[in-house]
């Protein structure tokens, strides 16, 4: 006779290497084991990219006993995950893709962790593609707030690294909670106030002096309360590559944060640069909702792993990032969202109301500390 | 048409979300460009059109940002749009 297997044993398969990392984080948290087949199988250079090779290193130092198999040509790997452990670590990201592509799984699974995190990450910290540092600081963190995850929680930007050669440092913070408080925000309020940050590195400090300037022109038509701040980096706190950026924020009288940011490129101007992120703010406030859309994933996952309770959120429509993430969520935790138009939407389309019954998810790496 | 107290509003048609997230075999680009059905993916024959670039494949990068046109969006240029927007800042008339 043969014995039973359990069937969470068994790895769930998925194709390709698009949403890899949303994919290996469900995996570390459910305690799943993920197999990921095809990844650039039809490409002229085919299997994993460096980027991703350094983020499964990452996971393997955040967590303890996780085995990872990557076959030959790279186009396969497993993960079997094991507990996340936390504690003081620190890694180099290749300069391919900014911080921010190794902080996102890395913020949703360290709350529950064994010990506090202490990640010190190098690299580049501002991208094109990615959450930069500031939007991580600014707005991902107090996203995580309205689960109970705050005492501790920080970033700082030890140094900042444009691209191509970086040079960036940043350090994060994570203390270790029990379980996520239900969320129920369903109220988007009006925009009360904006902030921004609008930083300059090996360039003249001007320039971040202009992007402010080209930002207020356009905001100041509809608030008065304002605050652009100007930071500029100098001599190795500023990396190795010049840059610029401008991260804007606006938050709404319920607490909703939207953000935009648009980074220095060949050819544009400061001005441009600070267009592209006002209009891009002013299209993320007419969208509507509670939840930044960059920010989706993290607040339906928290919402997945809250206590055993109906957790309620208004969002404008799913990115296609989160349509993936919520048929992610049911293959790992088997939880589908309702998804319906929130009654009394202000916005065209119509916001939406997601709701689900948390799983009751318990840190209990935590309770073997 | 509905008649609401802003005047008449040409409603897009309702879109049942949780069956295309849960029940659609569209993948979410798809979804968000519109598709509605599996059928009007294409035929066999779309096999063999040319892609554009000479028939390198573009990577697909996993990236969380959406890329931002070059171009100024001339709409925020609109007054009218800027006027809906306003209500959404607590400077903006309350229709509450």
């Amino acid at each position: 006779m043969t014995p039973a297997t359990d069937p969470t044993d068994t790895p769930l398969s998925f194709s390709g290497h698009e949403y890899f990392r949303q994919r290996l984080a469900l995996s570390v948290l459910s305690g799943r084991p993920v197999r990921i087949d095809k990844i650039r199988s039809a490409d002229a250079n085919p299997g994993l990219r460096d980027y991703e090779v350094s983020l499964l290193r990452l996971l393997e130092r955040v967590t303890n006993g996780t085995v990872i198999e990557i076959s030959v040509t790279g186009t396969t790997i497993l993960l079997k995950p094991g507990i996340i452990a936390g504690g003081p670590v620190t890694h180099e990201c290749p300069l391919s893709r900014s911080i921010g592509y190794f902080l996102e799984p890395v913020i949703m699974i360290a709350p529950f962790s064994k010990r506090p995190l202490d990640l010190t990450l190098r690299g580049v910290t501002t991208d094109d593609n990615d959450l930069s540092a500031d939007m991580i600081r600014t707005v991902t963190l107090p996203h995580l707030e309205l689960f109970g995850i705050s005492d501790g929680l920080e970033l700082r930007i030890k140094k900042r690294g444009s691209p191509p050669l970086g040079g960036g440092e940043v350090q994060f913070l994570c203390p270790v909670i029990k379980q996520a408080k239900t969320l129920n925000f369903v109220d988007p309020g009006k925009i009360k106030r904006i902030r921004g940050i609008s930083h300059a590195v090996r360039v003249s400090p001007q320039f971040s002096n202009r992007m402010i300037e080209a930002s207020r022109s356009v905001l100041n038509q509809f608030i008065p309360d304002i605050y652009l701040y100007s930071d500029v980096y100098k001599g190795d706190d500023g990396g190795k590559s010049p840059g610029y950026a401008l991260t804007l924020l606006a938050e709404s009288t319920t607490g909703a944060l939207r953000c935009s940011e648009a980074v220095s490129k060949p050819g544009a101007t400061p001005e441009d640069i600070a267009l592209q992120s006002t209009y891009s703010l002013l299209t993320e406030i007419e969208r509507g909702g509670c939840i930044d859309r960059l920010h989706q994933p993290f607040v339906l996952l928290y919402m997945v792993l809250g206590s055993e309770d109906v957790g309620r959120c208004v969002m404008s429509e799913p990115t296609a990032r989160t349509i993936q993430f919520l048929r992610d969520i049911k293959e790992f935790f088997g939880i589908s969202f309702k998804i319906a138009p929130h009654r009394g939407s202000m916005t065209n389309p119509p916001e939406l109301l997601f709701a689900c019954y948390g799983t009751g998810y318990v840190n209990a790496n935590r309770t073997l500390a | 048409t509905t008649p609401t107290k802003h005047g008449p509003v040409a409603r897009p048609p309702r879109i049942d979300w949780f069956k295309l997230v849960y029940s659609s075999v569209l993948t979410p680009t798809q979804i968000l460009r519109g598709v509605t059905h599996a059928d009007s993916l294409g035929t066999e024959d779309d096999f063999f059109v040319p892609v554009p670039g000479g028939g390198r494949i573009v990577e697909q990068l996993d990236a969380t940002k959406e890329r931002l046109t070059n171009d100024p969006d001339e709409r925020w240029k609109d007054v009218e749009v800027l006027g809906v927007i306003r209500q959404l800042f607590i400077t903006g008339l309350d229709d509450s």
